[in-house]
């Protein structure tokens, strides 16, 4: 299993520093979000930890490794990323788009098409999108194409999965479902990395968070300890409440 | 209606038995007619008696010589020339995210033929029939470079972006052969501005050859590249999460498609709208998969040239009207139609 390191990781673009002196660990069986203001550098993180861009200072690993030492078809069997959307101008169907996740593993010899069509069934069903499938992808709303993007990373089988704000376009029901589908994979020994706008699915679902701010971290650990009152209004330059949830064992933030 | 895929499926059962049929006619009819018709039965008795096989149909040795040295070289370099400009259009369009994308639209036709042009003006030397389209195979290789570069912004390529950088080199490089025609006196060059708006008569099996060997090699290596091109779709970040050396994969589908229009421009000039009628014609029929629609367009290009030449030959015969000319004024309408037909279909391109 594998777990996805950040170590002093700082990105500059031009005379913009994004990140400076990250450090991050996402461990296996655990799901890490990602919160803070706009700009603060959640997205870039998840980048570098996705092998999808350099850090000008400091390093990332994957399992003990240079994640840029990895081939791209090894690490498309070990990480999948969610991207905040996914834009596609031809007209392939909602299942041709998750058969792709399937890609990493098309020349594996175990592998085989009644496994693919297993693997893309069961992701389907799982993100509650299987009668999405013959459907056009480029027509299907934008909740219902987060969803049969989220059953395509769900379908490529990686042990580390690493989403950008799979939450954004869902309605209430399909924000929980999705937590939840991500802290099982977790359960069963995934490492999960999310970006997450909404601090209490973060409290409800999260076992480690990072606040992120100005591309520093302000704030790591258990979601009671980083949901700090006076913190987050710092933070977010909005007063903020955090009280014991009514109804579930976890922090609830409240605008104040 | 919201579309789904049973009626794609329905129509795609279709696709290879039409495609075959009317290949198949455009073959015959292509060797048949013209100025001077021969039977498709001889026709066929002439390709027979070439392999060897005599099934007992006369013909006479001018019907044998029309045939075999005028109208199969001419045959061959027009299918050639159109399964050339369906592959490398899929596969542009693929490469780019874009469905207008097209070798002529983006500029690179326009390279392949400076680079043809050049070499025809000082002379292609010992490279002989090779000079032409390895000079447009050198030409196009840097116009694909050069709009892969400007077109591109942060990964994306944009519609507007990509069409204007072809319209820029397209015209850098109209002028630059212009000049070319002025600053060398030289009967190969009229000749060459004569190629330029798109003709088969040059067809000789001499100038055949480079065009089945390079534009061969095209034709024949682009499928391979299908999958990683279904990925590209998804943006070129998430093909490389998929596994998709991405630089590498891009680099290989600009050389091959450069391989191919340079070897076809340089022997039949710029012949526009293939590139794009036969893969959206194909993606209507069979859904978007370039497992299916790069080898489909590769035969539905060829259709669609060789018929143009058909007519080109005989509709003003004994004159003979430029196939380049053709194939815009029945392409641009029916491309036109193609663009509302498919934005109703699916929404509107970005």
């Amino acid at each position: 299993m594998a777990a996805v390191t950040a170590t002093a990781a700082g990105f500059t673009v031009g005379s913009a520093v994004l990140l400076n002196g990250v450090t991050v660990s996402a461990v296996p069986g655990q799901v890490l979000g990602l919160v803070g203001p706009n700009g603060a550098g959640k997205s870039t993180l998840l980048e570098l930890m996705a092998g999808d861009r350099r850090p000008s200072t400091g390093s990332v690993e994957l399992d003990g490794r240079a994640i840029h030492d990895f081939s791209a078809a090894e690490l498309a069997r070990l990480r999948a990323v969610l991207p905040q959307q996914t834009v596609v101008q031809f007209p392939f169907t909602a299942r041709d788009v998750v058969m792709m996740g399937r890609h990493p593993h098309h020349a594996d010899p175990d592998n085989s098409n009644e496994r693919d069509h297993e693997q893309v069934a069961e992701a389907m069903a799982a993100t509650d999108c299987a009668e999405l499938a013959h459907r056009i992808f480029p027509s299907l709303s934008g909740g219902e194409q987060t969803r049969v993007a989220l059953a395509r990373i769900f379908a490529q089988q990686t042990p580390v999965i690493l989403l950008d704000e799979p939450t954004a376009t869902l309605d209430v029901h399909h924000q929980e479902h999705t937590m939840r589908l991500l802290q099982e994979r977790a359960r069963a020994g995934a490492t999960v990395v999310v970006v997450l706008q909404d601090l209490n699915l973060g409290a409800a679902y999260a076992d480690q968070l990072v606040l992120l701010a100005g591309g520093r971290v302000a704030a790591a650990g258990a979601p009671t300890e980083v949901l700090n009152a006076d913190l987050l209004s710092a933070t977010y330059r909005q007063t903020m409440r955090v009280v014991d949830h009514p109804h579930r064992d976890c922090p609830l933030v409240l605008v104040a | 209606m919201r579309p789904d895929r049973a009626a794609v499926t329905a129509r795609r059962r279709w696709l290879w038995p039409v495609l075959l049929v009317l290949l198949a006619f455009t073959i015959i009819g292509n060797l048949a007619m013209g100025a001077f018709d021969v039977g498709p039965a001889k026709v066929i008795g002439i390709l027979l008696d070439h392999a060897g096989v005599d099934i007992g149909i006369e013909f006479s040795p001018q019907e044998n010589a029309v045939v075999w040295s005028l109208r199969l070289p001419r045959l061959v370099l027009a299918g050639l020339v159109g399964a050339v400009l369906g592959a490398t259009g899929t596969a542009l369009q693929g490469l780019f995210r874009n469905p207008l994308a097209d070798p002529q639209i983006i500029g690179i036709s326009s390279g392949a033929a400076l680079g043809a042009g050049v070499v025809l003006a000082i002379g292609p030397g010992v490279l002989g029939s090779f000079g032409g389209p390895l000079g447009g195979f050198v030409g196009a290789l840097a116009v694909a470079a050069i709009v892969y570069l400007f077109a591109r912004y942060e990964g994306r390529t944009e519609v507007v972006n990509l069409v204007l950088t072809g319209v820029a080199v397209s015209a850098v490089a109209t002028a630059a052969i212009g000049y070319l025609s002025f600053a060398v006196d030289s009967s190969r060059l009229q000749t060459a501005l004569f190629w330029f708006l798109g003709s088969f008569t040059l067809a000789t099996w001499q100038a055949v050859r480079p065009v089945l060997l390079l534009g061969g090699a095209c034709l024949l290596l682009l499928p391979f590249f299908a999958r990683q091109l279904n990925l590209l779709l998804l943006g070129e970040a998430e093909a490389r999460h998929l596994g998709v050396d991405v630089e590498r994969v891009r680099a290989m589908v600009l050389v091959l498609v450069a391989l191919g229009i340079g070897a076809g421009v340089a022997t039949a000039g710029i012949i526009g709208f293939v590139g794009l009628l036969a893969p959206h014609g194909v993606r209507l029929i069979a859904g978007p998969d370039h497992r299916t629609v790069l080898p489909a367009s590769t035969v539905a290009g060829a259709v669609l040239v060789l018929a143009a030449d058909l007519a080109a030959r005989t509709l003003a015969s004994p004159t003979e009207i430029p196939v380049g000319l053709l194939t815009a004024l029945a392409g641009g309408p029916f491309f036109l139609w193609l663009l509302r037909r498919t934005r109703a279909e699916y929404g509107a391109w970005g």
